[in-house]
């Protein structure tokens, strides 16, 4: 299949511009999510741009560290942004295809978010206040559940394209009919629940809270400030929307330029514009439908996700 | 006779007046709301429908079946009996009915709502468990077993008593559930019966049609209707009581109203356990007998073996007999697993008696349970000194149920051993000889400690009431004839029916 | 076979619809996605309908929407208000809600692998139906077991009704129109009686460990009748 393109000048190009979209979008969308959520719950807001500015705000800020810390926690938010960016190069937008010939696995992108974590939860823990504790448990104990989910639905998926590489995932995906197997749709079903899991929205986590009854992520980062804070809420945004893309392209490819020509790509983009905010909006009204669940409930969710990819599973097999 | 009889009641008058007379019942009772004109109603109703059953009863025997309405009701000599039983033991309640709610109301249990709708729920009821043995279509067949459990619900949370409230919650869901496998089981025969293209000739309307069914049935696919007769054998079998689904009984037998504990236990048993016969036939006529014989005999060996111990534990009067209707809906289901004529016959003939002795017994235990204002059985002592006629009723009902001659139940038994025996069945007729003897055990020793002795704390003698004394006299001497003597015709109209089975 | 796209991703979303009825705990969230199950249920319907040309299938369509997702709904949240919280919600089930879920797919598996033993010729309706109703039926049993508040069984039950409901309209294609109304009467006036039994039970029970409570153990002294 063409796959395997060999790594044309323009493909690179194409390939920096993809990557340059997700690391410029991602403030804009966190930044479009929250205003979204604003006007719900019948705010103003503030301006969808406000998220650059925190970032450029934080970025000019002196930092405090604390004394007891190690070298982990002054180094865990570069390697975290480092294996972020890792994912950005390699997350199709323009095109199905690899732009650097290389073939990127689906559980490649599970490892490097697994590594972002596991650093995350050493610095919340090495810094060694109550709160860190606190946030990393909690991470902890929704991420152990969260991870066999996500292979569980991303395994239905990948059986039903016949391979785990994300390319052709989303080119056997975009050349698809409407629906291929029922199976589709469970894992569909559980990989927007692990969506909102991932990106820490409200059945799971509230971001938007510094209480520490209820805080998860944002209890991990307490501790940091200027550019190290600035780097890692960086890293979340673009993992927020690299998992909604990812979200995108599996379950709605259609749209999704097939060959390399200026034209059609524009246009991918502008249908690919408008399907993640659409899906960036679907999310934010339902955090605010929704109230925030007991700690000890969120399993049952993460079950569900695990029950509909297992049913995703039996699907395959009938 | 029965042809000059004819002429001036023609058949389809007769159908119609015995399915629409409970429902004009119904509407004037909702109407009048006076006690004494509701009482009055219910009694001429029920009288008028077992005069008109009758003289169907008559014709049946004669012509073997009657069809009405492009046999949408189809009448033949199984579902006679049925029908015969529905409408003699309704008569005898609702003559016992208008003692026993009497009671109640001058005891300030029930008020006059109460009544009104006690008396409208009987009459409906009635109405539909009459249309459960007339009904071609085995869909609306469904539908009316259903709506009687609806029905009976309604009757049993008459009282607002927490116990009352509960069983009624419990029968409710059971049963209901319980029916959504029959109509699971009843879809997936009308399902073979569609799916084969040898008869073009009937509408897909028809296919549903026990007759339809019946007439295909030998082409039907094994697999489904297997499948098919085990869904039917739990669906109704919950509602016929048949164990290990019959938890929901004794809840709802001791808890509802005397009257109508002796329908559920007399007649709606028989009407369930007529949903499940009409499918066995078909089931039979589609693959041999021996797959649904034996799970027949599984489930009726169940029920009586979970009942003789309950039995043998019981403390309450009314979940006594209540597990004893399930023993006795046992032992039918048993009978008909073993097949034969003669056991055929014993057990259609047992669930005549069956209907005969239960009520009985519930009107009896009833009685004692408004005299001795209790349903414990170690309060209630020395009832025959007490009430001397209720007591010698309740005795002979006692010895006729656990099977003792010289009445009725000894012989249907007896026919329904003799058949077990015959018919390579031996172990489970051992088995069966067992359980009943352990019945037997615990029944007649709460039996005689209840009848005989001195009450604890001292109770003035006398009966309560004429007209349950009338009602229970009357049950009595069938319950005393049937065992020595079977009239002609029913024993035409019971060798008919054993008939049918032999046919398929 | 040009349905049949169609037909897999209704029964799919029917399912998902099933389990999302599954994990809730609170009883007016029960009716809720109950409500959106039934809608589910009536575009399946009606999709059998436009398949079949069969005008008795619109009108069952129409009679399940407006029964289940309007009437019942609105009837069991209105005798629901004045009960207390503990009869109404969840808080220790006989069956954890993970493990319900784990049970209810592997009743998915079991009820697929069971009408694969059935033969149902080229029938694309019943193939892509007939295992997820049998499912919504397993499900709705397992609900009901595994809940301890005895309002919620009401719901395993409506449950299972559903997949009642599907099963014979996708074995049958509509069963004849005369009997479907009986079936909806059936559950209309079964519904109702059970709300009288949820009224009664708000005020008579005191603790929700009462209502199931057996008989056998209650003690056994003087008792009216």
């Amino acid at each position: 299949m063409s796959t395997e393109i060999s790594a044309y000048p323009s493909s690179v190009l194409v390939g920096f511009i993809q990557f340059l979209i997700i690391i410029v979008l991602a403030p804009l969308l966190t930044g479009i999510m929250r205003r979204i959520k604003a006007i719900t719950q019948k705010r103003i807001g503030s301006s969808i741009f406000q998220t650059y500015f925190d970032l450029l705000k934080l970025i000019r800020k002196d930092e405090v560290i604390s004394e007891e810390s190690s070298w982990i926690f002054r180094y865990s938010p570069w390697i975290i942004f480092s294996a972020t960016l890792v994912v950005a190069f390699f997350i199709p937008i323009l095109i199905p295809y690899p732009p650097f010939g290389l073939g990127f696995d689906i559980i490649l992108l599970l490892g490097l978010f697994g590594l972002c974590r596991f650093f995350l939860m050493l610095a919340g823990l090495d810094v060694s206040s109550a709160f860190g504790g606190i946030g990393v448990s909690r991470e902890m104990m929704t991420s152990s559940l969260l991870e066999p989910a996500l292979f569980l639905v991303l395994f239905t998926l990948a059986v039903t394209y016949g391979s785990t590489n994300i390319y052709t995932i989303v080119s056997h995906a975009a050349e698809g009919s409407m629906m291929i197997s029922a199976s589709i749709l469970f894992s569909l079903f559980g990989f927007f629940i692990i969506v909102m899991a991932e990106t820490g929205k409200l059945p799971f986590d509230n971001p938007a809270t510094h209480l520490e009854l209820t805080m998860v992520h944002e209890a991990m980062v307490l501790e940091y400030s200027g550019k190290r804070l600035a780097v890692i809420e960086l890293s979340q945004s673009i993992k927020q929307l690299v998992l909604m893309i990812l979200f995108i392209n599996f379950f709605i490819p259609w749209g999704l330029s097939t060959n390399f020509s200026p034209a059609t790509m524009i246009g991918g983009l502008g249908i690919f514009l408008t399907k993640i905010i659409t899906l960036g909006v679907l999310i934010s009204y339902i955090e605010s439908k929704v109230a925030k669940w007991r700690l000890f409930r969120i399993p049952d969710l993460i079950f569900l996700c695990m029950a509909s990819g297992l049913m995703g599973m039996i699907f395959l097999y009938i | 006779m029965v042809n000059s009889l004819i002429k001036i009641l023609p058949e389809s008058s007769v159908i119609m007046c015995i399915v629409l007379t409970p429902l004009l019942g119904c509407c004037l009772v909702t109407l009048l709301q006076k006690k004494r004109l509701l009482e009055i109603i219910s009694v001429v109703s029920s009288t008028f429908i077992l005069f008109l059953t009758f003289i169907l009863f008559l014709y049946v025997v004669e012509f073997k079946k009657i069809t009405l309405f492009n046999e949408f009701f189809y009448i033949d000599s199984l579902s006679m009996i049925v029908l015969l039983l529905i409408s003699f033991v309704s008569f005898v309640s609702s003559i016992y009915s208008i003692n026993y709610m009497g009671k109640q109301f001058e005891d300030g249990i029930v008020d006059d709502r109460h009544l009104v709708r006690y008396y409208q729920g009987f009459n409906i009821f009635i109405f539909t468990m009459l249309l459960v043995p007339t009904i071609n279509n085995t869909g609306l067949m469904w539908v009316a077993v259903e709506a009687t459990t609806l029905i009976s619900v309604l009757l049993i949370m008459i009282y607002v008593k927490e116990d009352a409230i509960r069983s009624a919650w419990k029968y409710l869901i059971i049963a209901t559930v319980g029916l959504s496998f029959a109509l699971i089981g009843t879809v997936f025969f009308y399902y073979a019966n569609i799916s084969d293209q040898m008869e073009p000739a009937q509408s897909v309307e028809d296919k549903i049609n026990w007759t339809s069914m019946l007439e295909n049935s030998r082409a039907f696919d094994p697999i489904i209707v297997k499948i098919a007769f085990i869904f039917i054998i739990i669906g109704y079998g919950t509602k016929a009581g048949i164990a290990p689904m019959h938890t929901w009984l004794p809840d709802a037998h001791s808890e509802s109203p005397t009257p109508i504990s002796a329908m559920l236990s007399g007649v709606l048993l028989n009407c369930a356990l007529y949903g499940i016969l009409r499918f066995y036939l078909i089931s039979s006529g589609s693959i041999g007998a021996e797959f649904s014989d034996n799970l027949l005999i599984i489930f009726g060996l169940m029920s009586v073996g979970i009942a003789s111990f309950s039995i043998l534990f019981q403390k309450d009067m009314k979940r006594m007999l209540a597990y004893s209707s399930v023993e006795h809906i046992g032992i039918v289901t048993l009978a008909f697993g073993f097949g034969g004529l003669i056991g055929i016959y014993g057990a259609i003939l047992h669930m005549i008696n069956h209907a005969l002795v239960k009520p009985l017994m519930f009107f009896a235990s009833g009685k004692i349970s408004q005299k001795y204002e209790t349903k414990a059985m170690i309060k209630i002592r020395g009832i025959v000194t007490n009430m001397p006629i209720t007591g010698i009723v309740f005795l002979i009902g006692g010895l006729a149920i656990v099977g003792l001659p010289p009445f009725n139940i000894f012989l249907s038994k007896f026919m329904i051993l003799y058949s077990g025996f015959s018919s390579d069945n031996i172990l489970a007729s051992m088995v069966l000889i067992i359980l009943l003897a352990i019945v037997f055990i615990g029944f007649i020793r709460n039996l005689i400690m209840m009848s005989f002795g001195k009450p604890k704390t001292p109770i003035k003698n006398g009966e309560l009431g004429i007209l349950s004394v009338v009602a229970m006299v009357m049950l009595v001497a069938f319950v005393v004839i049937l065992g020595i003597y079977i009239p002609e015709p029913l024993d035409i109209l019971i060798n008919d029916a054993a008939n049918i089975f032999k046919q398929v | 076979m040009v349905y049949n796209n169609l037909l897999i991703f209704l029964s799919g979303t029917l399912l998902i619809s099933t389990i999302v009825l599954v994990i809730k705990r609170e009883f007016s969230g029960w009716i809720q996605a109950y409500r959106y199950q039934t809608i589910v249920l009536t575009i399946i319907t009606v999709v059998i309908g436009y398949i079949t040309n069969n005008w008795e299938i619109y009108v069952a369509a129409t009679i399940t929407f407006s029964l289940k997702a309007l009437i019942v709904p609105r009837l069991l949240i209105k005798v629901t208000e004045n009960i207390s919280y503990d009869f109404k919600n969840e808080t220790k089930p006989y069956l954890s809600i993970r493990t319900l879920l784990v049970g209810s797919a592997i009743l998915v598996a079991l009820s697929y692998f069971s009408t694969q033993q059935i033969r149902l010729g080229d029938d694309v309706i019943a193939m892509s139906f007939l295992p997820v109703s049998i499912s919504l039926l397993l499900i709705g049993l397992l609900v009901m077991v595994g809940r301890k508040v005895t309002l919620n069984q009401i719901v395993g039950l409506l449950i299972l009704e559903n997949g009642l409901f599907l099963f014979v309209l996708s074995l049958t294609h509509g069963i004849s129109l005369i009997i479907e109304i009986g079936i909806f009467i059936d559950i209309l006036v079964g519904i109702v009686i059970s709300s009288i039994l949820i009224h009664r039970i708000g005020y008579t029970f005191d603790d929700i460990n009462d209502v199931n409570q057996s008989h056998e153990n209650l003690e056994y002294t003087e008792e009216l009748d």
